[in-house]
């Protein structure tokens, strides 16, 4: 019998002892529930630590603000020279982490590694970078691109020190120095005590990779991360209830939009129809979308991107209003009468619109199921095809599609970035054949992009959206959208930036 | 034994290039080019001129069955091809991830077989008793229960409620528990149910009654003369298992953040790597195949009828 006690509390030991380093924490580390790991892609492209999962390692030569802004950061100012020609003054007195100065020559390296590794998006070429002086350097790109300085907050655009191969191990001027990163399961990133402007508060940040939503959320109430990042919408409610954790939510950097297929090739040819495109935008309330069925956890927006970035011209962007019977005015102007089944016929045809969308995304399948709910009361069969990723690319290849939704980010401070990406002559997004809008939409992104003023760049972009979205309905913005964080009653300061690329870890401190 | 080897492994080939065949189709049915998948992984913006380049290149202008052969004398040399995504070699990928695969499913493989026998045993010796209740309702549970809720229920209970062990993630030998627990209950669940049955159904034989009869202690009965022929069944259900617990932790790897092959898989249907997904599927083939020959090995090795029968002199 005793021995028989001896092993259950031998047993018991053996479990704790096991167990109790399972919560070891050091003390001025802030740990970091991420979501899949980003970096695990070809060698050539990736960006540890700056790129999607910028852990502040490195910064680029301008900063975007909170309201999608450009900031000086390690330029001070830049002018426009003529000539397609940006002149950039650097700021003095920086050193990367190894200790080497921050010079011109380290600008040149950065940006023409860019173009090596094929990883920018701004028509620059090896030669485009061209040093004036030790605190000057000059870049010009291969065609007209006057959205450059904008461009160049992306961290793609970061400055790494001269011959460092950042892909691997990362030398920058950031206020975290690369310590670790193990494929799969963390990036681990500490305070570089000789930064430029006021040192971290944290001593570390291990960012952890949690592809799993659920598990991200349960390692956050276990504590074994003080922050999860991305969490889904559902969870709010949960998190609000319990007094160790907060919910901090961003500003809305994202806008969740639909985008119709213009030049589709049969059976996808419906919206090519202005009037069944304006039918499908005027059939949808937005209000009760946003309030019922995400919870109130968004906002309304009329624009593709945050309305911010176009400053005092977004509300010229309108946005078609929900009215429900003018949709089946339009519908019915265009000849399509409802069947007995309510939905709408024309020579024969039903009127079934395909709606593509990647699942599992970070949009709520309750979304399409309510877009589908709203149509149907217009007369408009909806069909729900939420593909998974690689199929919906395959799809957007190939034009299967009448409407694709999605959530598209803005990570630059160029207010024309998406109108450019998606909707424009060449654009290199996947659908981009089958949603371009068209010559008059090209004319205005062309001017945008050789103007100098950015307050008039907004401006062009406004009058870009009014022909978008407003007149040829090719895009229908449904919500913007906010991530949302939880996070530990421990950990203070922390302002999630708006745009998914950008972060600011140097104000988290954590008490433990 | 030599013949039955032999034999085993003859009777395995056909069954190896089925699974080679399918994994090789894969990649042909699935929707996209790869050679224009695999230029625009590169950043390239494809012309149709590289396109053909590297149609001729991958050897995609052949016939697909010439294209089939020399896919194959390639894998059989290790040549997996290249993946879309990561653009290193698929074995360095799979090999990359077999050690967290491995270090989940040799701990599951063996708490599932360190407690079903001691459990089967002892459920059948007793039956109809509180232990034998206890055990079908650990084994029921252990079978019915999908293994992202168990994994969901564990989580909850010993590392959100309790804190004892890390909820995910790959830190040290705690983080290992919870996910070697939960991908070894539900083969633990099927392996004692089959040693109880196997039991069982022995402990009916006469030769155990003639033991019995002879005044041999219950101990040495069930252990040293039920035990053994009881095994022979379950062995090749653990063998099965162990192929399972190995290509089949998706689930539990992608739950509990370990970066094992489960979840190579899914990131590789996630981004349409597809030489990704052809390696894996005959990796998981492979192993499959080579996991059923030991099995058949050992069978012969317990079971002396087995040795006869492979070697051509069982039937008259």
């Amino acid at each position: 019998m005793k021995e028989r006690r001896l092993w259950i509390v031998l047993a018991t030991l053996t479990v704790f002892a096991i167990a109790g380093g399972a919560q070891a924490q050091g003390a001025s580390e802030l740990r970091v529930g991420w979501l899949a790991d980003p970096f695990n892609i070809e060698l050539n492209r990736q960006r540890l630590a700056m790129y999607p999962l910028n852990a502040n390692v490195c910064e680029p030569l301008f900063r975007l603000t909170h309201d999608f802004r450009v900031a000086p950061w390690l330029g001070v100012r830049s002018v426009y020279v003529g000539n397609n020609t940006f002149r950039i003054r650097l700021r003095q007195g920086v050193r990367f982490h190894d200790g080497s100065p921050f010079t011109a020559e380290t600008v040149k390296y950065s940006l023409d590694r860019t173009v090596r590794a094929r990883i920018g998006y701004s028509f620059l070429a090896e030669g485009s970078t061209r040093v004036i002086d030790g605190e000057t350097v000059e870049v010009r790109p291969t065609r007209p691109n006057l959205r450059l300085v904008e461009q160049l907050v992306h961290p793609t655009y970061a400055i790494v020190a001269l011959n460092n191969d950042p892909r691997m191990h990362p030398v920058c001027t950031g206020p975290f120095r690369f310590r670790e990163y193990i494929a799969q399961e963390r990036l681990a990133v500490e305070a570089n005590p000789d930064y430029w402007q006021s040192p971290p508060k944290v001593g570390r940040i291990t960012f952890r990779f949690f592809p799993d939503d659920n598990t991200r959320l349960l390692a956050l109430l276990s504590g074994q991360i003080d922050l999860a990042v991305e969490l889904p919408r559902s969870t709010v409610r949960l998190l609000r209830q319990r007094r160790d954790l907060q919910v901090v939510t961003a500003k809305p950097g994202a806008v969740m939009m639909m985008t119709a297929n213009v030049r589709g090739k049969e059976p996808y040819t419906l919206l090519r129809d202005v009037r069944l495109r304006r039918a499908v935008a005027m059939a949808i309330d937005r209000t009760t979308l946003i309030r019922r069925v995400m919870e109130g956890l968004a906002i309304a927006v009329n624009t593709v991107n945050p309305p911010e970035i176009l400053g005092p011209y977004a509300p010229l962007v309108k946005g078609i209003p929900y009215d429900p019977e003018g949709a089946v005015r339009q519908l019915e102007e265009a000849g399509w009468q409802r069947g007995p089944d309510g939905v709408r016929t024309k020579d024969g045809r039903r009127l079934q619109l395909v709606l593509l969308m990647s699942h599992p995304s970070d949009i709520d399948p309750q979304i399409p199921q309510y877009l589908q709910g709203q149509l149907r009361r217009v007369g408009i069969d909806l069909r729900l095809d939420l593909m998974e990723a690689a199929v919906t690319d395959a799809r957007l290849d190939r034009g299967e599609f009448d409407l694709f939704l999605w959530t598209p980010n803005q990570n630059d401070a160029n207010p024309v970035f998406l109108l450019t990406l998606w909707w424009f002559k060449g654009a290199i997004a996947r659908a981009g054949p089958y949603v371009y809008a068209g010559p008059e939409f090209d004319a205005i992104i062309d001017q945008a992009l050789r103007t100098a003023s950015i307050a008039e760049v907004r401006r062009l972009a406004a009058d870009a959206m009014r022909l978008l979205i407003d007149q040829e309905a090719i895009a229908i913005p449904l919500a913007g959208i906010y991530r949302i964080f939880g996070v530990r009653a421990e950990v203070d300061g922390f302002r999630p930036h708006p745009a998914r690329l950008h972060a600011d870890w140097t104000t988290v401190s954590v008490r433990r | 034994m030599s013949a039955l080897l032999l034999r085993r492994l003859w009777s395995l080939v056909p069954v190896w290039v089925g699974i080679s065949v399918l994994a090789f189709a894969l990649g042909h049915l699935a929707p996209g080019d790869p050679a224009l998948l695999l230029l625009q992984a590169a950043g390239e913006e494809p012309t149709p001129q590289t396109v053909q380049a590297m149609r001729r290149e991958l050897g995609l202008d052949q016939p697909a069955p010439v294209q089939y052969v020399l896919w194959l004398a390639r894998a059989v040399q290790g040549n997996l091809g290249v993946s879309y995504r990561s653009r290193r070699s698929v074995l360095h990928e799979l090999l990359g991830r077999l050690p967290a695969t491995l270090a989940l499913a040799l701990p599951a493989f063996l708490i599932a077989i360190a407690l079903a026998v001691p459990l089967g045993v002892l459920s059948a010796a007793s039956p109809r008793t509180w232990i034998d209740h206890a055990t079908r309702v650990l084994a029921l549970a252990g079978i019915t229960l999908p293994s992202f809720l168990l994994a969901y229920l564990l989580v909850l209970a010993f590392g959100v409620q309790w804190r004892l062990f890390p909820v995910a993630g790959r830190e040290g030998f705690q983080s290992m528990v919870l996910p070697a627990v939960t991908l070894a209950l539900p083969s633990l669940a099927g392996l004692t149910r089959l040693v109880r049955a196997g039991v069982l159904e022995v402990l009916g034989e006469e030769y155990v009654r003639t033991a019995r009869a002879k005044g041999v202690p219950e101990r040495r009965v069930l252990y040293r003369h039920a035990l053994p022929n009881a095994l022979i069944p379950a062995l090749t259900a653990a063998g099965i298992r162990f192929g399972h617990l190995v290509t089949g932790a998706v689930i539990v790897e992608t739950v509990f953040s370990w970066p094992g092959l489960g979840r190579l898989v899914v990131e590789a249907i996630q981004s349409r790597d597809y030489p990704v997904i052809q390696g894996s599927v005959l990796f998981s083939g492979t192993l499959f195949v080579f996991t059923n020959l030991v099995v058949d090995v050992m069978y012969g090795l317990l079971d002396p009828r087995v040795r006869v029968e492979g070697a051509g002199l069982g039937n008259p």
